[in-house]
């Protein structure tokens, strides 16, 4: 079943710095942590999300930067 | 992300002319050797004739310069190359605007660095300015800084690997742990087959020279193993930028370890000496080091 869009952007923010493997598979993550569909986010699922991605992310970027990303996630439109 | 590219020529072109100065050295060193036995196979009648005799004042200047140029040059490089990864690591503590765990642990690489770099700049003092047999003196002030840089450096690794662990990100294949504790293993029982006991079993060797030759290697394995632990979780990552500094600085570990294992084993047999090739495994650790902190910078600033 293809991503929709909101989850293609998603991915498509993640891949430069995860690589592609690693992305799908951090937001399979958090996904199953609260229970989205990975294949068909929602703007709604979005906070969480970028939430637990900026955790992910502290620990290479820094505070400031992983927040700048959850941001660009939080900016997805559907 | 910006590709340090000016740094990684600069880095290229010190480990090229190392190799070039070194091999140069060891030709002509091997020369050396083989021309004074031909000498002495020489009769008197042809010994009037040799250029090589009528020149062997000529030769005994040009060895001595020689020498001095070889012995600045093993000395004089690793302190360039240190001071190239401050500089590279300055810039990756400087692209963090919040002092969190992340900046914190880049903060403890770099005062390894520097005091690892003192050491070098100690060293060059001692030996090239003040004459001094220093690899004689243990412990000397070069050894102090030395040792007390691996304290920070073992920190900032567990710092990483701590900060990955509540990240949540995924471990990949536990086998790969294993095969890194088993190869942890492995050095180990090399260290204290090859080097420990043998510095233990010294009646010659006083306390604290067995300390300090000792020290290194256990802090050699302490460091290698979290640098083998970050290669492996950064493998995961493929081309994610996110890995590369990671996996820069492990890289540095591994030959920084390598090369101290190596000094160990050779020092203490006193084999090692001016122009000896292990020297680059610790220029290139310092030129990766560097590397790794501008490539986190560039990786911060990309965001």
């Amino acid at each position: 079943m293809a991503n929709n869009a909101v989850t293609t952007k998603v991915i498509d923010i993640l891949i430069p710095y995860f690589g592609a493997d690693m992305a799908q598979g951090s937001l399979m993550i958090s996904c199953m942590k609260y229970g989205f569909d990975r294949e068909n986010l929602i703007s709604g699922n979005l906070p969480k999300i970028a939430e637990d991605i900026e955790t992910r992310m502290k620990i290479f970027l820094g505070t400031e930067k992983a927040k700048a990303v959850a941001n660009l996630i939080l900016a997805i439109k559907e | 992300m910006k590709f340090p590219l000016k740094f990684w020529a600069l880095a290229g072109l010190i480990l090229l002319a190392n190799i070039v100065i070194y091999s140069v050295f060891a030709i002509s060193a091997a020369t050396f050797v083989e021309e004074p036995q031909a000498m002495m196979s020489l009769s008197p009648q042809d010994e009037s004739d040799s250029p090589a005799m009528a020149d062997e004042g000529i030769v005994g200047e040009e060895d001595s310069a020689g020498s001095l140029f070889l012995g600045w040059t093993s000395v004089l490089l690793p302190v360039i190359c240190g001071l190239l990864g401050v500089i590279g690591l300055v810039g990756a503590v400087a692209a963090f605007k919040v002092w969190d765990h992340t900046k914190v642990a880049w903060v403890f690489f770099l005062f390894g660095v520097v005091l690892s770099t003192i050491a070098e700049s100690l060293y060059m003092v001692m030996s090239q300015i003040m004459g001094l047999n220093v690899d004689e003196i243990i412990p000397s002030l070069a050894d102090i800084f030395w040792m007390a840089g691996y304290i920070p450096i073992f920190i900032s690794l567990l710092l990483l690997v701590n900060g990955y662990l509540k990240s949540g990100l995924s471990l990949g294949n536990a086998k790969k742990f294993l095969i890194v504790l088993f190869g942890g293993f492995l050095v180990a029982v090399f260290l204290v087959i090859w080097v420990f006991i043998p510095i233990f079993e010294d009646p010659e060797t006083g306390v604290l020279t067995k300390f300090v030759y000792a020290y290194y290697p256990v802090f050699d394995l302490l460091i290698l193993i979290p640098a083998a632990v970050l290669i492996l979780l950064t493998t995961q990552f493929k081309t994610g930028s996110l890995s590369i500094p990671w996996k820069l600085l492990a890289l540095a570990f591994l030959c920084w370890s390598a090369a101290d294992i190596a000094y160990s084993i050779l020092a203490w047999q006193g084999l090692y000496g001016d122009g000896n090739f292990i020297d680059l495994l610790w220029n290139a650790s310092y030129l990766l080091m560097g590397a790794a902190g501008l490539s986190q910078r560039s990786l911060v600033r990309s965001v």
